[in-house]
């Protein structure tokens, strides 16, 4: 077979050649089947172009039909107007094709591809790649630009840019530089620069050391350093927050917030552990320890240990509930067993056995009184069981840290030290010094200490 | 309505306040039935006498045999409101058998929600009470189910009599109805409280259920 060699103007019909060059402006009149093709000037083809070896383009070349080849380099520029199918690629210039198929390409410069690009094997673009169609590929690495419809990759790793205007699959992903999706389902997920997903996200195990978007997000392990802003529903297995998050809804197992939080509606999580901040209008939560502050329009737990600050803008509900630090509630705290060594302020405390201040909360001033016996409104009340001296209102503080006081506090068995209350309904009642109620209500056992004040005390036998 | 002051009920039922708030953190006894007034004491807490007193016996008969989640899953209605299929119907007794065969008539073949059992039961209590006669039920049975279109379970039913003409109406449970004297009789019947009977009465058909 012969070769064909243009260097100057020139015109050859298509058909079967064995190396083709194209140094000049020349023009293959046909389809063209060839052992190798190199152009480095102007070529152009009006119709197919089939190489069995190399085509390499240092100039510039143009096919009017499809292109197969083992093996394409491009240094210039390469439009081909059908479909473009090779093992290996290199392009260092720019390709515009009207859809790719390659085994393993290198994309140092631009690729333009009309339709679908379906890469068999790895994938590596340090320059651009852009398919107004979708894009296929193994694992894959962007360094430089893509900007794809579809795209459906296994490993992923980005440093450049990648846009994906549909769907994003991928295995493994890692993304140091900027990605935008429509929907994203990958595998495990690391966010260290900004991932950006208008619709929904499923990922395996998610850490977000940068900026994570999405309107809805459902992960697996979620550990975030960075910001994670979910403008919808938020669903992940364990979650370690030491940055930022905010979301509308939030479902979490375990939850642990060191940085801060924010649910503007509901959340619910398991075990959940406040160093931070956290936020949420409706909380619904296994185990809540807040060391931090914790902030809810209204709070469902088992348990709350308190040793931060808790404020709920509704009710608190718990079955156990202990404070050495600071609980407000606008409504009703309820739980079976209340003790709260800190500060408290709420409408309602209710329970079964309550418990608020410390024995020792009054400071035992002098001996001199031997009598803990008194009487209010005429009913004479006993209260010689604590007859180990008088206590003063020693550490009774208004407005500070330990504030203690509700308008009622009702339980089946009630203690307090240092409470101010409106109403003071139980069973069994014990008001120790530096209290001062309005109205004890009690039907069992009574004691009042001399040091507190009791405006009125109902008991049984008043009411006949 | 007959209210019952907080400390009347602790007093005539022997629970705690400790039970009492158990049992409202579970929603077994739900928020609505504690009404506050203001009193010369400050602010008191009331109940409907009529649903507190039967919902507090049920639970203290009931405690030892289920936890508070099964027992709070078989007396509020909110949770896990059952379909009941067609054919395991036959048996209830709370709706009049031509009430529930003018139903079936509105909705041939299909399954039946905790909504429209409720309803039909409603209708049959309240037909019952005012001696609305069977050649009326199916009508009366049909009337309430076309108004009952989308409902929930925070309504009442209530049945009255314009003339000999017998009517049906669904409107909001805090909602209560003011007639004018051409309306001589009317019956009103909570929905909640009918299909919490009805989950009470026919543990087997709900799916909240099973397993208990």
């Amino acid at each position: 077979m012969k070769d064909l060699e243009i260097n100057e103007f020139g015109s050859a019909p298509g058909g079967e050649y064995g190396d083709v060059e194209i140094n000049g402006i020349g023009k293959v009149k046909g389809d063209l089947v060839c052992e190798s093709l190199e152009v480095n000037g102007v070529g152009n083809v009006k119709g197919a172009v089939e190489a069995g070896g190399d085509v390499e383009v240092n100039g510039m070349l143009s096919a009017d039909g499809a292109m197969r080849a083992e093996r394409v380099e491009i240094n210039g520029t390469m439009e081909v107007d059908g479909p473009l199918a090779c093992c290996e690629l290199e392009v260092n210039g720019a390709l515009k094709c009207r859809a790719l198929q390659a085994a393993e390409p290198e994309i140092n410069g631009a690729i333009s591809v009309d339709g679908d690009a379906v890469f068999t094997g790895d994938l590596e673009v340090d320059g651009a790649l852009k398919t107004a169609g979708d894009l296929a590929a193994g694992d894959t690495e962007v360094d430089g630009e893509v900007s794809v419809r579809n795209a459906a990759v296994q490993a992923f790793s980005v440093s450049g840019s990648m846009k994906v205007s549909g769907d994003l699959t991928a295995g493994d992903t890692e993304i140091d530089g900027e990605v935008s999706a429509m929907n994203a389902a990958v595998r495990e997920l690391s966010v260290s620069g900004t991932l950006a997903v208008s619709g929904g996200l499923t990922a395996g195990d998610t850490e977000v050391d940068g900026e994570l978007s999405a309107m809805n997000a459902a992960v697996q392990g979620l550990s975030v350093s960075g910001t994670l802003t979910v403008s919808g529903g938020l669903t992940a297995g364990d979650a370690d927050i030491d940055g930022e998050v905010s979301a509308a809804n939030a479902e979490v197992q375990g939850l642990s917030v060191s940085g801060s939080m924010a649910v503007s509606g509901d959340l619910k999580a398991g075990d959940t552990d406040v160093d931070g901040e956290l936020s949420a209008w409706g909380a619904a939560v296994r185990m809540l320890r807040c060391d931090g502050a914790a902030h809810f329009g209204g709070l469902t737990a088992s348990e709350i240990a308190v040793d931060g600050m808790l404020a709920s803008d509704g009710d608190i509900e718990a079955d156990r509930l202990c404070c050495d630090g600071h609980i407000s509630a606008a409504g009703q705290i309820s739980a079976d067993e209340v003790r709260i060594s800190g500060g408290v302020v709420a409408d309602e405390i209710v329970g079964d056995r309550i418990e608020i201040g410390e024995e020792d909360d009054g400071h035992t001033a002098d001996e001199n009184s031997g009598g803990w016996h008194f009487s209010v409104n005429g009913v004479q009340i006993d209260i010689g069981e604590r007859g180990n001296g008088v206590r003063l209102f020693g550490r009774r503080r208004s407005g500070g840290q330990n504030t203690r006081r509700a308008r009622l506090i009702e339980a089946t068995a009630v203690r307090l030290f240092g409470v101010e209350a409106e109403t003071v309904n139980g069973q069994d009642v014990t008001i120790g010094p530096g209290c001062r109620i309005g109205r004890v209500d009690c039907a069992g056992t009574l004691t009042v200490s001399e040091e507190s004040e009791v405006r009125e005390v109902v008991r049984p036998s008043a009411q006949e | 309505m007959g209210l019952i002051s907080k400390k009347e009920l602790l007093q005539r039922t022997g629970i705690s306040y400790g039970q009492l708030y158990r049992w409202k953190r579970e929603r077994l006894i739900p928020e609505e039935w504690f009404i506050k007034r203001s009193s010369f004491t400050g602010q008191e807490t009331f109940f409907p006498e009529e649903q507190i007193l039967p919902r507090v016996e049920s639970i203290l008969s009931n405690k030892d045999r289920y936890s508070l989640s099964e027992l709070s899953r078989m007396l509020s209605a909110d949770i896990a409101p059952g379909i009941v299929e067609e054919t395991a119907l036959s048996g209830m007794e709370e709706i009049a058998p031509e009430v529930m065969e003018a139903a079936r008539r509105e909705k041939p073949g299909e399954d039946w929600s905790l909504f429209e059992l409720s309803l039909l039961a409603a209708v049959t209590e309240a037909a019952t009470r005012l001696c609305v006669a069977p050649q009326d039920l199916p009508e009366l049975a049909a009337l309430s189910l076309s108004a009952a279109e989308g409902g929930t379970l925070d309504a009442v039913l209530t049945v009255f009599f314009v003339g000999d003409a017998v009517h049906a109406l669904i409107h909001g449970a805090n909602a209560p109805l003011t007639f004018d004297r051409t309306i001589r009789t009317a019956y009103s019947v909570s929905l909640r409280e009918t299909a919490e009977m009805l989950k009470m009465n026919h543990r087997a058909l709900f799916p909240a259920l099973k397993g208990v």
